[in-house]
Parts: structure tokens; sequence; C-alpha cells
């Protein structure tokens, strides 16, 4: 049992090794990451040029002494007395780190979408599973490839972070590192996880499909269908904001429940796709 | 006999047709067996099934007396050439080759010492470093085999090997072949009768997804219930001939060739030959050779014609 499971383990290094090969090397996946870290730095950096421009403005939601405070009084008025205590604590935030998070949240889907939409589908399409499979297992083939896909994200985001912190440092005349420090790894937490709930989806809609393109439309088709789930039964969506509103302002315990939340549609989401992938003629 | 590889009432439907129907046949260990068959007869599918591609609808595979199921599971490998050979388009033989090294559980110098290994026997050394985007078909085909040898398997399934391969390569590819023999099961499909009788020394035949015949290739070919007279110029009065013998049926395909059937029940084929040829000076008709062992094609033929 013992021997089968680190044979497994070796299987899915050595195909996550190769994947991610693929990935960095292919052109397609070369070009969309080049151009996501061409955009990224721009925007970073840009942000970054504006910081002291924007610490006043999103000082506007702050209650600090001497700090405008009238949309945090509204928003207490008009019982919005969590989201006002939501943008009190972003406030305190440096605003590039409150905006690059948003930023991330639209990019990576785009991103994940555009390089791993044709994770499975690909090999299925051009018979280059049938290969893979008579040397590995399906379990090892299929969990290579989210690692493979993760993994992928997971540099990119800590590249941009890393260039983040840097360019702030040398640019932010208030720069510290525990005031970076604090946000950015909450920010972490949350879009880490998102990362490995796109990744799951993504992969789930590719075991599903036999054509490239099939799975781009599906993947797109689903994102719309969570958010359709949202206006009948929100618990049922990814998006549902009990779980979602961590991905956003991941303060006051909203991070755990992102966290979580991501976590599990994650497992719901790899576990259909091995559902269907085991099942699957080739 | 001890089998490398056993199918028992295999059962396999795509929809509403039956592509098997109780498959059942044994390759013996250490073997090179002729798997023989129209098109759709099964024979791909069978090697899918047995690739683990896909799951029957019923029947079981056994490799080694082990079941298919746990002979992968306890990490067993069979080298598969499938019919339509795709790779990576965008890595080198020698990565191809190293992947699957590693996946059959090699390290270090050792996957080094395999990748060479396999590359000598099909003749791609020189071009190790290529990219199979640049890979003509019969390279693309002896990458495939190349692959399916990788950590030496106990059983190797080649579908179609010769399928595009110039006379020059076929012939390699036979010595290839002879090189494995008595290391190896080797199961090759293929429609070249011709070239399967030269390589192999067992046969299963299907047609209709079911297995028609099925033996050692010798004992096979032994079994001739025909004798082919090649003739010199001269006349030959068939009618004479088959009054003569009319426990046995005549047929001439073209002037200068004699076909002899009979029942191999009742008579050897040295008695039927020395009759006919001693007919056949008495009446002054030249011979010039005479075959009296079947074709693999022509036994193939002979066991579809009554399925």
């Amino acid at each position: 049992m013992l021997s089968r499971f680190l044979r497994f383990c070796r299987h899915v290094v050595i195909l996550t090794q190769e994947e991610l090969r693929d990935l960095i090397f292919r052109k397609r996946a070369m070009f969309s990451l080049l151009l996501y870290l061409a955009v990224v730095s721009v925007v970073v950096v840009g942000l970054v040029y504006v910081e002291e421009r924007l610490r006043p403005s999103l000082g506007f939601f702050r209650n600090d002494a001497g700090a405008t405070n009238q949309l945090l009084d509204w928003a207490r008025e008009n019982h919005f007395g969590e989201l006002g205590r939501i943008f009190t604590e972003l406030g305190a935030w440096p605003a590039s780190v409150v905006i690059s998070q948003l930023l991330f949240l639209l990019w990576f889907p785009t991103l994940v979408a555009l390089v791993s939409c044709d994770m499975v589908a690909i090999d299925v399409y051009r018979g280059t599973l049938r290969f893979l499979l008579l040397r590995t297992s399906r379990l090892a083939y299929y969990f290579s490839k989210l690692f493979a896909h993760f993994l992928l994200y997971v540099m990119l985001y800590s590249i941009t972070v890393v260039a983040l912190i840097i360019v702030s440092a040398v640019r932010d005349p208030l720069f510290s590192f525990s005031l970076y420090a604090g946000p950015m790894a909450l920010n972490a937490l949350v879009l880490v996880s998102f990362l490995l709930f796109l990744v799951a989806s993504t992969q789930f809609v590719s075991c599903w499909s036999s054509k490239p393109m099939n799975a781009v439309v599906r993947l797109h088709l689903l994102w719309i269908a969570f958010i359709g789930v949202l206006f009948i039964a929100p618990w049922a969506s990814p998006f549902w904001p009990t779980i979602s509103t961590g991905l956003v302002a991941p303060v006051f315990g909203y991070e755990w429940q992102t966290v979580i939340g991501m976590l599990v549609w994650t497992a719901i989401s790899c576990l259909g796709g091995l559902a269907i992938f085991m099942r699957r003629a080739l | 006999m001890e089998a490398a590889l056993r199918v028992t009432d295999l059962k396999k439907r795509f929809g509403k047709r039956d592509a098997l129907r109780g498959l059942t046949f044994s390759i013996p260990k250490l073997s090179i067996a002729a798997f023989v068959g129209s098109n759709g007869a099964g024979k791909t599918t069978t090697f899918s099934l047995v690739g683990g591609f896909f799951r029957p609808q019923a029947g079981e595979i056994e490799i080694d007396g082990v079941p298919l199921r746990e002979f992968r599971a306890r990490g067993g490998v069979v080298g598969v050439l499938p019919q339509d050979v795709l790779f990576f388009e965008n890595r080198s033989i020698e990565r191809h080759l190293i992947l699957f090294a590693r996946l059959a559980g090699l390290k270090g110098k050792a996957v080094a010492g395999e990748v060479s290994r396999v590359l000598k026997l099909v003749e791609l050394e020189d071009r190790a470093c290529d990219m199979v985007s640049t890979l003509s078909h019969g390279m693309r085909v002896r990458l495939g085999v190349a692959q399916a040898l990788v950590g030496d398997p106990p059983l190797v399934l080649l579908d179609e090997p010769t399928q595009g391969l110039d006379p020059k390569m076929v012939m390699a590819f036979r010595s290839c072949i002879d090189s494995l023999r008595g290391k190896t099961t080797v199961v090759i499909s293929s429609h070249d009768l011709s070239q399967l009788q030269l390589m192999c020394d067992y046969v299963v035949m299907v047609d209709h997804g079911q297995v028609v015949r099925e033996g050692s290739i010798k004992a096979l070919l032994a079994q001739s219930s025909r004798i082919t007279f090649r003739l010199d110029e001269g006349e030959l009065d068939l009618g004479e001939l088959e009054r003569h013998f009319p426990e046995f049926n005549f047929t001439r395909p073209e002037s200068r060739m004699l076909f002899v059937q009979f029942n191999p029940g009742e008579f050897q084929i040295p008695e039927v030959n020395s009759r006919v040829l001693f007919w056949l000076f008495r009446h002054k008709v030249g011979v010039l050779g005479v075959e009296s062992q079947r074709s693999l094609e022509q036994s193939y033929l002979e066991a579809t014609a009554t399925s």
C-alpha cells in the first residue's frame, strides 16, 4: 500500500514538472504570462506611484481624527454598520494593496480561462493522454495537472507581490514593512484559496470537454451559472457573499470564511472532475 | 501453456454496435503473436481495452495470471503502440522517452541507459534531440515502438506497426522484433499477413468481435488442405483430371497454375502430391514447382469465410 502511494506521489511530481515546463514554454501560455506580467507591472508600478494621492482618498472612509467620515456615518445611519467597519479597516491599508487585490480578482479568472481551460481537453483531443495513461494512473495525471496549474498562478502572484513590495519600498516615503506585510498576507491567504478553486473548477470543465474550444465556452457558462444561482439559492454559489466578501475584504474573520468556502468548492470541483475523468473513454 | 495475456469472454459495445462479442484467447508467454482480423473485427478495441483506454462491458483480462486492474495497481506496464501515433509535438524524442523511463520507475543514469537502449533498437539514436513535429510518419511509428519498449514491459502490443513504413524500414522493424524474441511477449496487429508469417510464432484471428482461429503458426500452416502446382507450357485436360480424382477438387486460377483441394481428414499432403504428380508426368505436363504449405493469408481467408 505504501509503495503504491509512493509511486503515485512520484508520478505526480514527474508529471507536474513536465506540465510546468510545457506551460511556461508553450507559445500561447508564454504569451499570456508575459502579457499578464507586463500589464501587472505597469499597473502595480502605477498604483505605487499614485499611492500618495490615493491615500487621502481612502482615508475618507476612515474614522481617524481629522479625516472626513461622512460616508461612514451615512453607512452606519443606514444600517450598513458592517460595511462601515470593513471600509474603516481597509482604509488603514496601503491603497495599492487594496486596489491590486481587486485587480487580481479580475485578472486571474481571465488568465486561468486563457491558459488552463484546455488542461485536460487538449491531451484528450491530441490523443497524447493515451500514451501517458499507459504509464501512470488517471488519478496521478489528474492531480499533476491541478498542482502544475495552481503552482504556476501562485508563482505569478508571488512575483507580483514581491514586485509590489519592492516598488513600494523604493517609491513610498511612508513605506514600512509592517504596514504592508499584514494586509498582503491576508490578501494572499484568500487569493491563493481562490486560485485553487479557479484551477479546480477549470479542470472540472476541461475533463468534461473533448475539444479545447468547448472547454473555453463551458468554463464561461459555468461562471455565468454560478452568478445566476446567486439570485435563486445564493448558498449554492461560490460567489455567495458569505464566502466572497473576504476576497475583497479579508478582515474580521471574512478571510477564514472565504478560505473554507473556497476549499469546499475546490473539493466539490475536484470530485466532480474526477468522477467524469475516471469514467471517460479515451 | 503459461499465458502472458489471457482474455476471457470480453464484451464491448459502442452505442448499438457490438465491437467484441465474448472474445476469448490466450497468448503464450514470450511468444511473438499475430493478432489478425478485417477492419472492424475488434483488434484495436481489444488493444485499447488491454491498454486501459476504456473499460469492457463484461469479461476478464489477465496479464501474467494477474487481473489487469491489479496488474496496473501493482505498477505493471503494458507497452502499447496505438493505431494513431500521437505525441507532444513540441517535445523532443529524447524528452518523450525520458518521461516514460522515469514513469517506469527508473532513476539517474538508468534513465539515460534505457533511453539509449530503445533508441538503438528502433535506430533513432542520431535523431534523439529532434522535435516530434519534424519527424516523418515512419519515424513517429519508430518512436511509438520505442516508447512501448521503455522499461521492458512483460507485454507489448503493437497496432499496425508497419503501416506507412518503407520496405527497408519494415526489414529493420522485423529485426527489431527478432531481437525481442524470448525476452518479452509481443502481440502485433497488422493486415500485412506475409510479414506476420515471417515474424510471428502464434496467431489469433478475429472476426466480428470473436476469435475464429487461434494457435501456433507452425501447426496452423501444417494443416494444409491445398497443394499448388506451377506448370510449364503444355496441354492439361482438367476434365480428365477431375474424372480420375473425384475425391479432389481442382481449380486453375491461371493457365500455369493448378490448385488441388482435398479433405485433410482423409488425405495427407505426401499422398495427394505423389498421386497428382504421377498423373501429370504420365500425361506429359511439365511441373516447375510444388507448394504444399498454405500461407497465413490462406488460413485467415478460410477461417473468416466460415465465420
